[in-house]
């Protein structure tokens, strides 16, 4: 178990009104504590006399007793009232991540990335499933891989785009299953559903589903491709997840060099956008790579990272601790029948005051 | 139940010094009331110590081995919510559409069964999941609220049932050790599928879901009266007026005829939207099993800790504790 390796964010109380049940045990010690006529005491003929003066030693033992035995009480309460820590990394094990950074990834699907990975152009639609080696979305798929295995732990989401965009998976921390369920099933040539879906490339509405879905939060998008939609649309829609600062990087599947050329010019200021041009899977892995990097970098790194961590159970163990001290020094070392505690022993029915 | 900290038990220890100094405490009483002539208190009242601190201290240590319980049953389950252009249907822009009840249906099974593991595929002209199989139902709530939208695909105005239901035949075929355990899907549409070949159609999706064993609980979603659909703007809006083909309004009837027919063909059960306690009922008699042997790794959503129930005993114990 990895202890005590975050830096302190903050420490808060899931019920702080439940400390209110410790009220009955600090007003017991209270009455304890002032309280001079009481059921039962030992008699000591002089002792109101010694009191006045201020010659018992043991009144202060008795406020003593009293004070020690209030962090049994104090402890309690905090129990009640339901420690939280919240760090940016991981106190436990069991930590929960309760805030992560947000990735999502919109993957063309026009019949085109289904084009061997380094066909140059358009066409070749007469290509049937195995022919021509690994494709153009096999490719970034398979990249898409190792990205979300170097990022476990933060939320993936998924955004199929040709004519119209949609999630295919809303963001999600769990990327065991590598989004199989929808990715693995597409083949050139194997009939699937999107291969029927896929036709145009609407890019622009593909970002802009995909800033929806940031809402207030930030993050990152990879924005996966070999078409070239309209400048003035893609720039567009480029400046409009930019001003919602969200990341966007840009993978581009053998796109024209003007087109990166152009955009590259429009935001050569903005650490924000990136754009890679790619024509084979070792570009491809190379391309992830430098996200990769620029999102573990410190600028991004941890950033939106949250961690909570219930601390009842180890405030608990440390009372239990406090308990075996505490029950020790007052029922010892401070004890009862020491002169200030008297008072509260015996039970003779008759009162009588200190 | 289970512990998250079953070693924290070894903080049991501590009651050897705890009842040593109550004892020594006892001892002591006892000798300076003898010693001043006092009459000693009785047996009971240094028993009851002994009782009080003990279960304080118990107490403590099952909070701090952080106690749990988990479901003993549970099972895998697909919502096929039906997201095709029909499902945007109401009788005014006041009223919630076919997508948004059939959303509130879905949460309200997630609530009434949380021990189930539940996945969602959208389907309109196409089906596709939108979540994978999972027990965290927060998320799957955050997704049905915010991923399920009219239109999805292009085209979104065909409905293809019988594409959705063979769609989710063969997702359990092929990745079964992703769907391997489903089998329940819950259809939520109105059954609108403007297809005059429907049976034949569908009869050959029954098939192949009878085939991976799969039972289809259906949840008609519509009006006894057809339904027209209001045109809704760029930002989801409602406006005022009612969708028309050639003059004539576009109006949704239910159809029960062929969602029941589904449920049937697959020896599913067929639900209506008001009832949808049925439907939980169900899903918990019939679509539940035991945890299997090797266990299965529920999330926070399953995971019900318990140790505060025990701060009550360790507060009144102290209480009394204090107080003697």
């Amino acid at each position: 178990m990895t202890m005590f390796t975050s830096k302190l964010a903050s420490i808060t109380f899931a019920s702080p009104a439940l400390i209110l049940v410790v009220v009955p045990l600090a007003l017991l010690l209270l009455f304890q504590l002032y309280v001079r006529n009481m059921d039962g005491a030992v008699r000591i003929a002089g002792l109101e006399y010694l009191d006045k003066r201020k010659c018992i030693v043991g009144k202060w033992q008795r406020a003593a007793r009293v004070i020690i035995r209030s962090i049994l009480v104090l402890g309690l309460g905090i129990l009640w009232a339901g420690p939280e820590y919240y760090s940016t990394e991981p106190l436990f094990e069991r930590s929960s991540q309760i805030l992560s950074k947000k990735y999502i990834v919109a993957f063309d699907m026009s019949p085109s990335m289904n084009l061997p990975a380094d066909f140059k152009g358009y066409g070749g639609q007469e290509l049937k499933a195995g022919d021509g080696g690994l494709t153009r979305y096999e490719m970034a798929r398979d990249a898409l891989f190792d990205f979300l295995d170097r990022f476990r732990g933060e939320r993936f989401g998924l955004i199929l785009f040709s004519t119209e965009p949609f999630f295919a998976r809303w963001p999600t921390v769990e990327t065991e299953t590598r989004f199989s369920e929808v990715l693995e099933s597409i083949r050139r040539g194997s009939g699937t559903q999107l291969q029927a879906f896929s036709s145009l490339t609407n890019t622009d509405k593909a970002l802009a589903l995909a800033r929806d879905a940031f809402g207030d939060e930030d993050g990152a998008i990879i924005l996966i491709s070999d078409a070239e939609d309209d400048l003035e649309n893609l720039g567009a829609a480029v400046r409009e997840i930019r001003n919602a600062d969200i990341r966007l990087y840009t993978i581009g599947v053998g796109i024209s060099d003007e087109i990166i050329a152009a955009l590259s010019d429009q935001f050569s200021r903005d650490s924000g956008f990136r754009i890679f041009r790619v024509d084979s899977k070792e570009e491809m892995e190379e391309a992830y790579t430098l996200v990769g990097d620029v999102e573990a970098s410190p600028q991004f790194a941890d950033d939106k990272k949250s961690y909570y961590s219930d601390l009842r159970w180890l405030s608990t163990l440390a009372l239990i601790a406090l308990t075996v001290i505490v029950v020790w020094v007052s029922e010892t070392r401070l004890h009862r029948s020491s002169i200030s505690g008297l008072y509260s022993v015996g039970h003779q029915k008759k009162k009588y005051g200190i | 139940m289970g512990f998250d900290n079953p070693w924290a038990f070894l903080f049991i220890f501590a009651l050897i010094p705890i009842l040593n100094a109550v004892r020594r405490s006892e001892l002591r009483t006892k000798d300076v009331l003898q010693s001043l002539k006092n009459k000693l208190p009785p047996r009971r009242f240094f028993v009851c110590r002994y009782l009080f601190i003990t279960l304080f201290v118990s107490s403590l240590v099952i909070v701090g081995s952080n106690p749990y319980i988990e479901p003993n049953g549970t099972g895998d389950f697909v919502f096929l919510a039906d997201t095709s252009r029909s499902m945007q249907a109401r009788h005014s822009c006041a009223e919630p559409t076919f997508l948004d009840r059939s959303k509130e249906v879905m949460r309200d099974v997630l609530a009434g069964v949380p021990e189930g593991r539940f996945g969602v595929v959208a389907f309109d002209r196409l089906a596709f999941p939108i979540t994978q199989m999972t027990y965290d139902h927060t998320y799957l709530k955050e997704a049905i609220n915010n991923a399920l939208t009219i239109g999805m695909t292009f085209q979104a105005t065909r409905t293809d049932l019988a594409n959705a239901l063979t769609v989710v035949a063969r997702k359990k075929q092929d990745l079964p050790q992703l769907y391997g355990n489903v089998r329940y899907v819950i259809l939520l549409s109105d059954g609108y599928l403007d297809d005059s070949g429907w049976r034949e159609n569908l009869s050959q999706a029954t098939r192949q879901m009878q085939r991976a064993n799969i039972r289809v609980l259906v949840v008609g979603i519509g009006n006894p009266t057809a339904t027209p659909i209001y045109r809704t703007g760029t930002d989801g809006e409602c406006h005022g007026d009612v969708i028309e083909i050639e003059g004539e309004i576009v109006s949704i009837p239910l159809r029960s005829d062929i969602l029941s027919f589904v449920a049937s063909e697959t020896r599913g059960e067929y639900f209506e939207e008001r009832k949808v306690t049925d439907l939980i009922r169900f899903i918990r008699s019939e679509g539940l099993a035991d945890v299997p042997a090797d266990g299965v790794v529920f999330g926070q959503d399953q995971r019900n800790y318990v140790g505060r129930i025990f701060l009550i005993p360790a507060t009144i114990a102290l209480l009394l504790f204090l107080f003697l």
